[in-house]
């Protein structure tokens, strides 16, 4: 650890002019407006589509709007120099809480589980999901690690930062949430290439990654082959498992179809979801209902936003000041963008259908208020007047 | 924003840092990119069809009920109709008992409270559940319990009924998987069935009959039942089939009977009135007819398509056999349905069709009336010592059959002018056959409708039709005489005999008689054997045969009577089925008539002249030939309905172009073996040898002929146990077969034929009936008779018209 925590190297490549921290270096006008107006967007896009058949837990989904963006405001607020060095310490406390929901006789006054699994700790008015938190307590560490060239020059470097990820990782499919923490892996891949690491190692990594895959088909749960199983009937159009277990990806597919090019409206659309009984159409499979009610205009506007988000990350890591807020950006960027991606995909019937919530839009309190604190984060990035590039800052 | 002249460039890795954002976010944007293109597929090209699919699941069809035709003789009276009625059906759920399983989570979940259940464990939620199961198992109990007390059923007997819908269902819903197994093994090879989902049957979620036709009261007792236990029964409205005339109370005059039977009036009640015509209906739907007319049908693209007139496994009206089958498609008609979208409550409704009425040509009452000759208590259709007469010193002549043997026959009446069929009989009757022990109902076959099923040898009827199909050939003239020695062949052989040469009658022949040759109307009234033999020989075989066939002789009239028959694959699998229910009769075949001249036959060839040999023919097929003797040859076969049945194939038509010179010597020979001392169907004598005449109806006039053909032995089973005991010879089928009509109008009406299987003599046993036939046809307006002779009767009436709730079946 003390390694990881170590800047030494960091120090020798510090630029000459020393930066000026205080507050009066924030700027307001900056790229990480265009992640907040997306989240924004996708939030309220999520509160209307949750609305076409939960109308009680839209008006729920609002208060948690409502205090992530206070959340939100409180950390963008804060100076976020402080979160470079603290980093692996909220990665580790973070982890620890991930430990805790394994930990068998944990009372469930704290563990509180949910279908039989314990994602969730008990906060009173709000359950915390730890795994949702980890994204973002992941993205900050690894950044903090990459940030120091020498870490990602060399081949160990890459594969430390793997063997990072995969603390996280195994906790997360030990849930079991293996879907969430595939997610990992893009992410760090596009961390590690923003950090400047040599292409050649990583498509050496990304190669043998793809070609362990097929590997680990056998490994894989029962129900989590099903699903590839289910992917794979679906696109060679076997309707064979559409009652079974290719339930919930058919009737979403057909759902998303119903809604044509603009939509079926709302009393229609909560028809059709309710009586076509599409499973989780307020969390997982709120795409569809998107879809559904406001049609092909829908999803391309949830996609639109999407891009924006990622852009408007992308740009703040372009903007920021220092290789860290530039590493933050990026990995917060990628890793929204995937999660949109990999849960709309998986709903449109072109990626197995996995446990993943859709970032914004899925009904969760836990999810959306993490969501609006690593968007703040990103405000504190942009926010932050940069003179110049401070490898260090 | 940070301009870009903020930035040093000789920073670490800008340009390369913005370089590898850029193609992170190519692909990013190529990855939007496919989404956006699945995403456009999906709603717009495949977006209407899946809109449809995402649409049906929204629809609740409910089926209306039809109403099945009634049936209606040829005066309107109803012979079969549906009256309304309730059935009690039970959700299938509640048949196998998932109710109480889907019951008993629900109401644990409502009872813990849904947040706090989805906290518990399987085993928890396990243990709530079967807390809950007793109670409901319990009710169900209640339910059914009080079903079967209402329906008026045993507990055992409702479990029997829920037993016998699970069993269809669970085999129906095998085969449905089956089928689906290899729609799927076709598509995607062995693993189907690894992958093969075992979806629930819309049979496995729907209401099924246990018992129909409840009444009012007691099926309001259980709507209020089936309102307080939601899930569990039903009851549908529904209807019942009646047969007001399958029983009629006869008062049979008896004074013009045989002088042995005569009698003041008999009051007889006749069951199963016309039931081998009209046939019966059954309330269970069978596999054949799944198989026939299933009401859904799953393609093999796996898409369900619904026949609303189709069948559905468990209780429904089927036709089984009869007219009632027959027409099945017809009578039942098409169920409505109303499809009502949950969400808008915006219904779409398909009418029912109500199936057709059919009119038949038959007069139910004068078939009452003839089909109560056959009754055992009037005495005609049993074997009598007059039947076989007695030797001259006053012995009776043997008897091949006991006396008073119950004998089986038919009875045809035709309207000669149109062809239509008042009155066909077949006797025992399908209901009247239920009454027999097993042995007897093996041996006497009562659900055979002997009118058109039943095939016997003509014998001496055939005579008249030789005649004239002889002159119309060409190979005889209309006058010619033949001379009667009475041998065919010569004196000494013992093939080709006149029946009247025999050493009993001092070898007497019909010329002796007369005292000369013989011309048609001797050679007819007298029934000679040689005239016929020679008129025979010299048409040949093939000529006769197509001359028979011209008649009607060996092809089916198209009568539209049904017997269900499987038809079977070769593996002996029924794969559907076929109607049959009349007979073609017999005729040999162009390679019999060719095997026959080639090895010289020469007996064949001339005993087909009298109605011998390989030829038979039906009682429909008698009387049908004769009305077209009547008509001068104009053929209009044998006809039962009134109404015209749609898609119906043609009917045999044509004018054969008799010579009418023949028919009226035909006709003179008919009249003078009624009218005449010397007629075979003049006369019975009885055992004070005082001769009667055979028809005594006053004020009409008949034209027949008597038919005394040879039957093959009897094969009796005395005890029943399937093994023959005796085989009794030398017995005769009895045919009297003529036409009649009213003595002023001088032209025949009508045509009877009636036959008795193993009646003996055609004139004595037959005769008889047809005499009593000829009355019934007065006693029903068809002919007038002398109206000074005899009272006016009151008109017939069903057993049952006033009640207003009829027996079940005819069947």
């Amino acid at each position: 650890m003390s390694i990881l925590v170590s800047n030494s190297l960091a120090r020798g490549l510090r630029r000459e002019r020393a930066v000026d921290t205080r507050t009066a270096d924030r700027q307001w006008l900056h790229w990480a407006w265009l992640p907040v107006l997306a989240g924004l967007g996708l939030s309220l896009l999520g509160y209307a589509a949750i609305g076409t058949t939960e109308p009680v837990l839209a008006q729920r989904q609002l208060g948690f709007l409502i205090v992530g963006m206070l959340a939100a405001a409180f950390v963008g607020a804060q100076q976020w120099r402080w979160m470079r060095r603290w980093a692996w310490l909220l990665f580790a406390v973070n982890l620890a809480f991930l430990v805790l929901l394994l930990i068998p006789f944990v009372p469930d006054s704290i563990v509180r589980p949910r279908n039989g699994a314990r994602r969730w700790i008990n906060l009173g008015a709000l359950d915390f999901q730890p795994s949702e938190l980890i994204k973002l307590t992941w993205v900050v560490a690894m950044a903090a690690w990459m940030r120091t060239t020498a870490n990602v020059k060399r081949f160990s470097g890459i594969i430390a930062t793997i063997m990072v990820t995969l603390v996280p990782v195994a906790l997360i499919i030990l849930q079991p949430d293996l879907d969430s923490a595939l997610l990992f892996a893009p992410v760090l891949l596009v961390m590690l290439l923003a950090a400047g690491a040599r292409v050649k190692y990583l498509l050496i990594i990304a190669c043998v990654a793809l070609a362990l895959a097929p590997c680990s088909y056998p490994l894989l749960k029962k129900h989590q082959r099903d699903r590839i199983d289910t992917l794979i009937a679906q696109i060679v159009g076997d309707t064979r498992l559409n009652n079974g277990n290719g339930f919930q990806s058919s009737r979403a597919v057909t759902l998303a179809a119903a809604g044509g090019i603009v939509g079926s409206g709302k009393q229609e659309s909560g028809a059709l979801i309710h009586y076509n009984r599409l499973p989780e159409e307020h969390t997982d499979m709120i795409f569809a209902v998107i879809v559904c009610r406001w049609g092909l205009l829908g999803g391309l506007a949830l996609w639109a936003l999407a891009a924006i988000y990622a852009f408007g990350a992308f740009m703040v890591g372009v903007r920021a000041g220092t290789m860290f807020g530039r590493l933050v950006a990026v990995g917060i960027g990628a890793m929204v963008f995937l999660q949109l991606m990999v849960n709309t995909g998986m709903t449109i019937g072109v990626l197995p259908v996995s446990g993943m919530t859709l970032p914004f839009v899925s009904y969760g309190g836990s999810s959306l208020v993490c969501l609006w604190i690593t968007t703040s984060v990103l405000f504190a990035v942009a926010s932050r007047r940069s003179r110049g590039f401070d490898l260090d800052a | 924003m940070a301009s870009e002249s903020d930035r040093p460039s000789s920073l670490r890795g800008t340009s390369m840092f913005e370089r590898r954002m850029l193609v992170v976010g190519v692909v990013f944007a190529v990855v939007l990119g496919g989404m956006a293109a699945r995403l456009f597929s999906l709603t717009v090209v495949m977006g209407s069809q899946q809109r449809a699919l995402a649409d049906s699941r929204l629809d609740r069809s409910t089926l209306l009920a039809t109403v099945r035709g009634s049936i209606t003789d040829r005066k309107g009276r109803v012979l079969a109709e549906s009256v309304p009625s309730y059935d009690v059906a039970i959700f299938y759920p509640a048949i196998n008992g998932a109710w109480v399983d889907t019951r008993a989570i629900a109401a644990a979940k409502k009872a813990v409270g849904r947040a706090a259940w989805n906290r518990l464990g399987p085993a928890e939620r396990e243990e709530r559940i079967e807390a809950q199961r007793q109670g409901l198992a319990a009710e169900l109990e209640l339910v059914l319990n009080e079903v079967a007390t209402v329906c008026h059923m045993t507990r055992d007997e409702l479990s029997a009924e829920m037993g016998s819908v699970r069993m269809h269902v669970e085999k129906k819903a095998s085969a449905v998987w089956e089928a689906r197994l290899e729609i799927d093994r076709a598509k995607y090879g062995e693993d189907a069935e690894g992958q093969f989902d075992t979806q629930p049957i819309a049979e496995q979620s729907e209401a099924h009959v246990v018992k129909s036709g409840i009444e009012t009261a007691s099926a309001f007792v259980l709507r209020k039942l089936a309102d307080a236990h939601p899930g569990t029964i039903e009851v549908q409205d529904s209807t019942r089939r009646v047969y007001p005339w399958a029983s009629a109370r006869i008062d049979l005059d008896r004074s013009n009977m045989p002088r042995p039977l005569r009698g003041g009036t008999l009051k007889l009640d006749v069951q199963g009135i016309a039931d081998h015509v009209i046939g019966g209906v059954r309330h269970e739907v069978w596999r054949q007819d799944l198989d026939r007319r299933p009401f859904r049908t799953v393609g093999s693209a796996g898409d369900v398509s619904v026949d609303l007139g189709g069948y559905r496994p468990g209780h429904d009206t089927v036709g089984s056999y009869g007219i009632e089958r027959t027409y099945e498609d017809l009578l039942r008609g098409m169920r409505g349905r109303t499809t009502q979208r949950v969400d808008t409550n915006e219904t779409t409704r398909t009418e029912p069709v109500l199936g057709s009425d059919l009119q038949l040509t038959l007069d139910i009452a004068l078939q009452a009336r003839v089909q109560a000759l056959f009754m055992p208590e009037v005495g005609l259709a049993r074997a009598q010592q007059w039947h076989y007469g007695w030797d001259n010193d006053g012995t009776p002549k043997q008897m091949p059959l006991s006396y008073l043997a119950p004998l089986n026959g038919a009875a045809v009446v035709l309207d000669v002018d149109t062809g239509e069929i008042l009155s066909m009989v077949s006797w025992p009757t399908v209901a009247v056959g239920e009454d027999f022990d097993d042995a007897v109902r093996a041996a006497r076959h009562p659900s055979v409708n002997r009118a058109i099923e039943g095939s016997y040898p003509p014998g001496s009827i055939i005579k008249p039709i030789v005649y004239v199909s002889a002159v119309r050939s060409g190979v005889f003239g209309a006058d010619e005489e033949i001379e009667c020695n009475g041998h065919f062949f010569g004196e000494g052989d013992p093939f080709g005999r006149c029946w009247i040469y025999t050493k009993q009658n001092k070898y007497l022949t019909h010329s002796k008689v007369i005292s000369g040759p013989l011309g048609v109307e001797a050679a007819i009234s007298r029934s000679c054997n040689i005239y016929f033999y020679t008129i025979a020989q010299r048409m040949g075989l093939r000529t006769l045969t197509d001359w028979y066939r011209n008649f009607g002789m060996g092809q089916k009239l198209d009568i539209g009577i049904a017997r269900w028959e499987p038809r079977l694959d070769e593996a002996g699998n029924i794969v559907g089925d076929r109607l049959s229910g009349e007979h073609p009769g017999v005729l040999p075949s162009v390679q019999a008539i060719a095997k026959i001249e080639s090895t010289g036959d020469r007996i064949v060839p001339v005993i087909a002249g009298i109605g011998q040999g390989p030829i038979a023919w039906t009682p429909m097929q008698a009387a049908n030939a004769y009305a077209t003797l009547a008509r001068g040859g104009v053929i209009r076969d044998a006809e039962l309905l009134v109404t015209p049945i749609p898609g119906r194939a043609a009917r045999r038509t044509g004018d054969l172009k008799l010579n009418p010179h023949s028919c009226e010597r035909a006709f003179e020979g008919l009249r003078q073996a009624v009218e005449e001392q010397h007629g075979t169907g003049n006369h019975v004598s009885y055992e004070d040898r005082r001769p009667e005449g055979v028809i005594n109806a006053p004020g009409v006039m008949v034209w027949a002929k008597t038919g005394t053909a040879q039957a093959s032995p009897l094969k009796v089973d005395d005890d029943g146990n399937g093994t023959i005991d005796r085989t009794i010879t030398g017995l005769n089928h009895a045919w009297f077969v003529g036409l009649v009509g009213d003595a002023q109008e001088h032209r025949p009406r009508y045509a009877v034929a009636v036959l008795l299987e193993n009646g003996g003599s055609g004139g004595k046993s037959a005769g008889p009936i047809a005499n009593q036939v000829i009355h019934a046809l007065i006693d029903e307006g068809y002919l007038q008779g002398d109206p000074k002779s005899r009272p006016a009767r009151k008109p017939l009436q069903p057993i049952g018209a006033d009640e207003v709730e009829p027996t079940g079946g005819a069947g």
